[in-house]
């Protein structure tokens, strides 16, 4: 009874966030679910039970096709040319070295925009001065089909590559000097020092970065919205931007809510089958 | 146990608090009772957000007893915000639609009936057309735009043009002018996406519409095939014809840049509705910009415009509780006054019975004349519906970008209008 007393003061300081938790997120994503069963328009009183329809109607929809080529594209790319960068930063930042702290401050500014205000900064720089000044057929990159998502990826990783490096410098910062010396003693080169010491005991470091970097681009809607909106000719539309306008614009919401659904478990997958990659490749120090 | 007793104490007061603040309070009842209404649109030209809030200032000054709250935003949040507002029963008194969304919110109950208003007694005849149903007025327009190419007079005398063109054939000479005189012929902002429908609705709108005001509602119902019709595809391959003679990199170009290129003398012509004048006058004089129709064939009689109804207008909310003094602020917004301001500051047709512009310069005042003397009548469907129109932008910009010709583009506008009626 006592213990039941004392553990009940603690669970009650829960309440506010319980609260939060359940009229934030868990009563939406049941009703969420609840409409993909449905045929609501998104702004009628009323709406019909239709089963599975919307998620049949998935499988025959030609147009979500390019949406998701477009968003696995730009998230494998994203998530690649993110860490190899980080981590090549994250090394070159973790020498001591003349500005070093003003080098890994100009890496973490970019952060503290959000992904608007960093989309109109570069849509600006792109047909202001690359367009008008560097580029030889006078095109943004923007504003060609063929090299929009490498600019969807520029702006992207110039507002969040900071986050990685954090991490990646964290994790070579855990890397007991003794390791390093031996390797010396042993006389192993930079390369030899990165590819068996550095690499292996990054593991934490990977599972992490990689993941989340995965897992949040391919979620990419910011970004992609502001810089250019899905455009030009749904060249750049990832799957998040095709669930918006189907429940925002076409008035669909049911068919969106049910792609969104599907989106869900399949971030969930992905996510998880990578966290139990990584980690098995974790060495232990 | 005191302070385990405090805590408990304020982690409650926590709760309760959040609870309450979300309850509604109860009005206050008197005679003179307060009343607010709320207003949502995406009202974007300084001139018309100066005169609107004029509006709003005189009439609440006229009912001191009524405070109307004003939210603006942009064209995109817009769509979404009054959607989830009716979705969620927060909907505004007054907002804005235009004819292709009006009917889903008619369809649901949403919308007042506003045709035996004072206001709407107060039109020219066919004005609100576009915006009714069955008979009934819907939506209140308070002017009508026309899609004309807007052009820079100083650019036009620099290049030697000192005539609008009345031919496809002189257009093309003047482009070919301008580009020997180092200007941009046409400023494209398709960055934009609905600046390319402005584009091509001032060719379908002129020339397509006004010969079978039936021919958007047919596409869409798939009762015609874009690949079966002529008229069409002249209009598609037209508007690669201009794409040719535009800016180095449209689809990189928004509309903001666009205007300001016609302004600053960049470039000569923009094509897209007449509030294209509005847009550039925020960077430029307003005087400086005329209108004409778009020439499409080597007959100068057939350059003509589409006298429009309005496309767009204010709506009432059928279920709010202020309704009659809705109505009686749309009764204010046509009064003379109001009118006066609309015609003296806005540069725009004004749908006003008895309403002229007698002191209008630059491109109203050749907007005023082409709907007088050279236009045709034209009350029907403007817009294609949201994922029809969605889908006409994805194809036509894939024809642009690419190097596929008309026909292959109708083939790819014929397969998704397919698919999204279900056929």
């Amino acid at each position: 009874m006592k213990t039941l007393k004392k553990d009940g003061i603690y669970y009650a300081f829960l309440i506010p966030s319980v609260i939060l938790f359940v009229f934030a997120f868990l009563y939406p994503f049941v009703t969420g679910v609840n409409i993909a069963f449905t045929d609501w328009d998104g702004i009628s009183a009323e709406y019909n039970y239709i089963g599975l329809k919307n998620f049949f109607d998935i499988f025959k929809d030609t147009t979500i096709r390019k949406a998701i080529a477009n968003t696995l594209i730009f998230a494998i790319g994203y998530t690649a040319i993110n860490n190899v960068l980080a981590l090549g930063l994250a090394v070159l930042l973790n020498q001591k070295f003349k500005g070093q702290n003003f080098c890994k401050t100009v890496f973490f500014i970019p952060m503290a925009l959000s992904a608007v205000l960093a989309s109109f900064l570069w849509t600006f720089i792109d047909s202001k001065i690359y367009a008008t000044f560097l580029s030889p057929s006078g095109r943004s990159i923007l504003g060609n089909p063929s090299t929009v998502l490498l600019g969807i990826i520029i702006i992207g990783l110039w507002n969040a590559i900071g986050s990685n490096i954090m991490i990646y410098i964290a994790g070579l910062t855990n890397i007991p000097a003794d390791y390093y010396e031996a390797a010396a003693i042993d006389g192993a080169s930079g390369w030899k020092r990165f590819r068996y010491i550095i690499l292996p005991l990054l593991g934490p470091s990977f599972t992490m970065c990689i993941t989340l970097t995965l897992t949040s681009s391919l979620r990419e809607f910011a970004t992609v919205m502001a810089a250019t909106g899905g455009g030009p000719a749904n060249s750049s539309e990832t799957v998040a931007i095709f669930i918006y306008k189907n429940l925002f614009q076409y008035y669909k919401a049911g068919y969106g809510q049910a792609v969104a659904i599907i989106f869900m478990v399949l971030l969930m997958v992905i996510g998880i089958s990578l966290q139990r990659f990584f980690r098995s490749k974790e060495v232990e120090m | 146990m005191k302070r385990k007793n405090v805590a408990v104490i304020l982690t409650v007061a926590t709760v309760l608090g959040t609870m309450m603040g979300s309850m509604p309070v109860q009005a206050a009842k008197s005679e003179d009772e307060e009343i607010t209404l709320t207003m949502i649109d995406h009202t974007s030209e300084d001139i018309k957000i100066e005169w609107e809030d004029s509006v709003v200032e005189g009439f609440m000054e006229e009912h001191p007893n009524v405070t109307i709250e004003v939210q603006r935003m942009s064209m995109d949040d817009y769509t979404q915000t009054i959607a989830t507002k009716f979705a969620s029963d927060d909907a505004p008194d007054i907002f804005v639609e235009d004819s292709s969304t009006l009917p889903i919110y008619i369809k649901n109950g949403y919308v007042a009936d506003i045709t035996d208003t004072d206001a709407v007694g107060r039109m020219t005849e066919g004005a609100c057309e576009a915006l009714s149903q069955d008979g009934k007025v819907y939506a209140l327009p308070v002017s009508s735009n026309s899609y004309v190419v807007t052009y820079n007079k100083t650019v036009f005398e620099d290049a030697g043009i000192t005539e609008v063109p009345k031919t496809a054939e002189e257009f093309y000479a003047d482009c070919d002018k301008l580009k020997e005189a180092g200007y941009t012929p046409i400023e494209l902002g398709y960055k934009d996406t609905w600046v390319l429908m402005g584009d091509f609705q001032t060719d379908y709108i002129n020339n397509v519409l006004t010969k079978d005001p039936e021919a958007v509602t047919k596409l869409q119902d798939r009762s015609e095939k874009w690949a079966d019709s002529e008229e069409w595809k002249a209009v598609v391959e037209r508007l690669k014809e201009r794409y040719s003679n535009a800016n180095a990199d449209p689809f990189g170009t928004d509309w903001a840049s666009a205007c300001t290129a016609l302004a600053t003398g960049e470039c000569g012509m923009i094509l897209n509705g007449d509030w294209t004048s509005n847009n550039a006058a925020a960077y430029g004089d307003v005087s400086d910009f005329g209108a004409f129709a778009l020439p499409v064939t080597d007959n100068a009689d057939d350059a003509k415009i589409a006298k429009l109804a309005g496309g767009q207008g204010y709506c009432l909310n059928a279920n709010s509780e202020n309704l009659d003094m809705a109505k009686e602020f749309l009764n204010y917004m046509t009064s003379d006054g109001c009118v006066e301001n609309y015609i003296e500051n806005c540069n725009e047709v004004c749908l006003v019975d008895g309403a002229s512009a007698e002191n209008a310069t630059g491109s109203l005042a050749d907007v005023m004349d082409l709907r007088e003397n050279n236009s045709v009548v034209y009350t029907g469907v403007v817009n294609f519906d949201n994922e029809f129109s969605d889908a006409v932008l994805d194809c036509l910009s894939d024809y642009l970008l690419s190097d596929s010709d008309a026909d292959t583009a109708l083939k790819a506008l014929d397969t998704e209008f397919d698919r999204i009626a279900g056929k």
